[in-house]
């Protein structure tokens, strides 16, 4: 029997990366390259198209040289070091998806979502974060220095995947008769350095790439590059899905817009009568959006807590951490004042951290190697 | 005499070579047994008597065939001469333990005249034999006993398929009887590589099973995982392949069932050459399938009858059926309840106009008539034929009319009931099919409370908990999950079920290097 083996095809694998590029970026960069790059937005997206080719280029180079958590844990203080700076950095994405996600609920029109009130908010959140523990959640250990129950989330991923495209995609279909086609005239009024400075500011939302370094050394077939292109894909994807967005509603209409991608639901009209209005109707794709970026965070925190703490219950990390990331967020301010600050801190000190710590972990094995 | 039994309900006693105490210990355990028969020969000759013991249990067994086959030819057709002859060899070979089998092989070779039997060396798996309805021949100064397959077990005859049936294909089903069950597979599959691996379960009912494969097909590892579960559990009794199901269910609290059972044979035989195993459990009319997967319960037998797109239209239909089994009265309440400004604007107001008069609450409306439909459903299946057809006639048509007119419940809502209600129905299996209906409850509770965000945490819920199961090590989504590990062959016969020409390989269930199932042959020369 093929499963119990602790590993995922490629496919699953690609999935996973996929769906967490997607669901990371659809919602934040149509409206974040709108504000920053304004009219020059052709040039943006071509800048940070090759930004993005070359970031997730360089963390497949350096995954494919090592085993991630493997090297931590054989790399005594140095390498727990490491590993608590990555669940750091887990758990603050985590808390910022928490933020997004009741974001995306109150604009998606969730039930009992409109009064704005935080702490209600998070309140509706709670059935959701369980859904998402629950996807987290493993039964019984595999393999040792093996993410728990990899399979599992390597079938649910693959499961949901087209869930997560086809009402979306559809949906852009359906508003290309909207579309100003002005917008893919390239223009370019920005100051040069700038270009290049959102362009880096906007590779803050491929971030969960990152869960390749985790993820490889469960594919079972490791030749394969398919992932890569997928990856590249997809963003590739965001960005004509964010041309066709801002073709939409306008330039600077979506600078305005924070949930741009939910907002233009409203305008988009199915043929035939058969709805009303579909904004409501793609809750399902903004749920599935929420859950792959909370369920697969959750998923390595607990995987990467589990390796800090090989004794612990499993269940209980996974528990304490979406506790926490419930929590935090009734502290903290709300999702439009969290984003640009999120960003700052994603360009600053996550992105070159998601490079920097396996570039350190790998030069910090190869010394305890050769000595 | 005290009769004593170990643990595992099973007697230690041996067979004694004294005829006597057999029988006393027979009798013993036999005690106010009104169905046993037992008859004590003696057969005289020179070197003085020789005692032969009979004992079968009357009712189980083929009478005629006894007296035809062990009685008449024992009492009349004695040839003296033969045991003579083994009384010589007594006194020769009694050391080296040879009286015994000369003596039970002549009477096996001279004097019973039926092929079908065995030696038995221990007194429980004798009693074993005789309770199924074999009839044990004891002799007097032989510790073995002789086993002779006299079975007549009541049972029904061969009917057609009450829950699988189909309009094309053979019209047969299994049955409650062992042989019977396992003859039907035979005679589809005359392969000799089909193994029938048989044993007991249940302390107290000893009810046979029969692992039935294809020996070069089969994975080793799966039989292997089979014959370890079997043997995971004592219980006192299993009297249905039903109850064997959940003891071989991987995850108990799951509402999918992760085995299958069928009671028609040409999907069993057809599961037996995909490389999966039968397992057949006597007094049961449905065998069960290992391992199975979420696709299989969307097969029809007469898919492969029927013309490709015929079978590809047929089982889309039961795709989108068990869609709207779970998901339409749930959306209808959520849709009505909490977004009713997506529908387009006439037919939200045909749902006002048509609840104008209607007191309940939506989410009461649909319980109301999906319990209702429900009681409907319970009590013609309890109900003999006839008389269950009324009761759905009469609670369809004439409560659901009384129910609208008195205005209880709305007539979209009887639509959304009695559409979910025929969608339930087009699923094949029925065991599966109950379990949409128990997850529709699910989704109207969720959709009562959350709306369509309820609904989406239903789905996704049900999606990481059917991820997570497996059957044998197969992962239960397949293909939708875990496809590519073998090219996605699973995908020809998914919604999608290919000509059959075009479906080459077996299922992943298959021993690696067996996969090939069709080829053309050149010049049609085999």
């Amino acid at each position: 029997m093929f499963s119990h083996n602790g590993r995922i095809s490629e496919r699953q694998l690609r999935r996973m990366l996929v769906l967490s590029v997607f669901a990371g970026g659809i919602f934040v960069i149509p409206h974040m390259s709108a504000k920053l790059f304004e009219t020059s937005v052709f040039w943006g997206f071509c800048v940070f198209f090759v930004f993005a080719c070359i970031y997730v280029g360089c963390i497949y180079k350096i995954a494919h040289h090592m085993h991630f958590v493997e090297r931590a844990t054989e790399n005594g203080f140095t390498g727990r070091l490491i590993l608590i700076v990555q669940i750091l950095r887990q758990i603050y994405r985590l808390v910022f998806f928490v933020l997004l996600s009741v974001a995306i609920l109150e604009e998606a029109q969730v039930p009992f979502m409109q009064g704005k009130q935080s702490g209600l908010n998070l309140l509706v959140m709670l059935p959701l974060m369980l859904v998402a523990v629950y996807g987290a959640l493993s039964e019984k250990r595999e393999k040792e220095k093996q993410p728990y129950r990899i399979e599992k989330q390597g079938r649910l991923y693959e499961m949901i995947f087209w869930i997560l495209f086809i009402p979306f995609i559809i949906m852009v279909l359906f508003g290309m008769g909207s579309v100003d086609w002005q917008i893919f005239v390239p223009r370019y009024d920005i100051p040069f350095l700038n270009l290049f400075l959102y362009a880096y500011f906007m590779l803050v939302f491929l971030l969960p790439v990152e869960n390749y370094f985790y993820l490889r050394p469960c594919l079972a077939d490791e030749k394969g590059q398919k992932s890569y292109y997928a990856v590249i894909a997809t963003v590739a994807v965001i960005i004509l899905l964010s041309f066709a967005l801002l073709g939409i509603y306008g330039v600077h209409g979506a600078a305005e817009e924070e949930m741009l991608t939910i907002a233009i639901m409203r305008y988009i009209k199915l043929p035939f009568r058969i709805l009303g209005r579909f904004d409501s109707l793609v809750v399902w794709f903004f749920m599935t959006g929420c859950f792959v970026l909370l369920g697969q965070t959750l998923y390595f925190t607990g995987y990467l807590l589990s390796a800090l703490f090989p004794r612990a219950k499993r269940f209980w990390i996974i528990v304490v951490a979406s506790a926490l990331a419930l929590v935090v967020p009734i502290f903290l301010p709300d999702y439009q004042i969290m984003l640009p600050l999120y960003m700052q801190y994603g360009a600053l000190v996550d992105l070159p951290l998601s490079l920097i710590m396996p570039l350190l972990l790998w030069g910090v094995s190869r010394a305890s190697k050769s000595s | 005499m005290q009769i004593k039994y170990n643990r595992d309900n099973e007697l230690e006693l041996p067979i004694s070579k004294d005829l006597k105490t057999n029988i006393k210990v027979l009798d013993e355990i036999f005690t106010d047994w009104g169905d046993i028969v037992k008859k004590e020969f003696v057969l005289e000759r020179d070197e003085g008597p020789l005692s032969i013991y009979i004992i079968y249990i009357d009712g189980l067994t083929d009478n005629e065939m006894i007296e035809r086959t062990i009685t008449r030819p024992l009492i009349y057709e004695w040839r003296e001469n033969e045991l003579i002859q083994a009384q010589r060899t007594k006194k020769e070979s009694e050391a080296d333990g040879e009286y015994t089998k000369n003596i039970l092989k002549r009477i096996l070779y001279y004097q019973v005249e039926t092929v079908d039997l065995a030696e038995k060396d221990t007194l429980m798996d004798s009693i074993g034999c005789m309770l199924n309805g074999d009839t044990i021949i004891f002799v007097d100064g032989v510790d073995k006993t002789l086993v002779l397959s006299t079975k007549k077990l009541p049972s029904r005859s061969i009917d057609s398929p009450k829950k699988e049936g189909g309009l094309k294909g053979p019209q047969d089903s299994f049955n409650e009887n062992f042989r019977t069950n396992t003859a039907l597979l035979r005679r589809r599959v005359k392969d000799p590589k089909m193994k029938e691996k048989q044993g007991f379960l249940g302390q107290r009912s000893r009810t046979v099973y029969g692992l039935m494969y294809l020996d070069d097909l089969v994975k080793p590892s799966l039989l292997e995982a089979i014959e370890k579960k079997l043997g995971e559990f004592s219980i006192d009794g299993i009297f249905d392949s039903g109850m064997l199901v959940h003891l071989l269910e991987e995850k108990w609290y799951s509402p999918f069932p992760q085995v299958q059972t069928t009671e028609r044979p040409d999907k069993a035989a057809s599961a037996i050459c995909e490389g999966r195993v039968v397992l057949v459990v006597d007094n049961s009319p449905e065998v069960i399938i290992l391992p199975t997967t979420f696709n299989t319960f969307f097969q029809a037998a007469d898919d492969y009858y029927n013309r490709f797109g015929v079978a590809t239209f047929a089982r889309l239909l039961r795709y989108l059926a068990a869609y709207i089994t779970v998901l339409l009265p749930g959306l209808y309440i959520a849709i009505t309840c909490y977004y009713p400004q997506i529908l387009p604007t006439e037919f939200l107001l045909a749902i006002v106009g048509a609840r104008s008069d209607v007191t309940f609450p939506i989410v009461v409306e649909v319980l109301l008539m999906e319990l209702l439909f429900e009681l409907l459903r319970e009590a013609g299946i309890r109900l003999p034929g006839q008389m269950g057809n009324t009761i759905g006639v009469v609670g369809g048509l004439i409560v659901g009319t009384a129910a609208v007119e008195a205005s209880l419940v709305s007539t979209i809502v009887v639509i959304v009931v009695a559409l979910t209600a025929i969608a339930s129905f087009a699923i094949p299996n029925e065991e599966f099919s109950s379990t949409f209906r128990l997850l529709k409850f699910l989704m109207i509770f969720l959709g009562a409370v959350w709306g369509l965000y309820g609904i989406m945490l239903g789905i996704l819920a049900i999606q990481i908990h059917l991820a997570s199961l497996e059957s044998f090590g197969i992962p239960y989504m397949l293909p939708m999950v875990s496809g590519s590990i073998d090219g996605d062959v699973e995908y020809q016969d998914f919604v999608w079920r290919k000509p059959i020409f075009t479906m080459r390989e077996r299922p992943l269930y298959t021993r690696e290097g067996q996969r090939i199932r069709f080829r053309r042959v050149k010049g049609g020369d085999k």
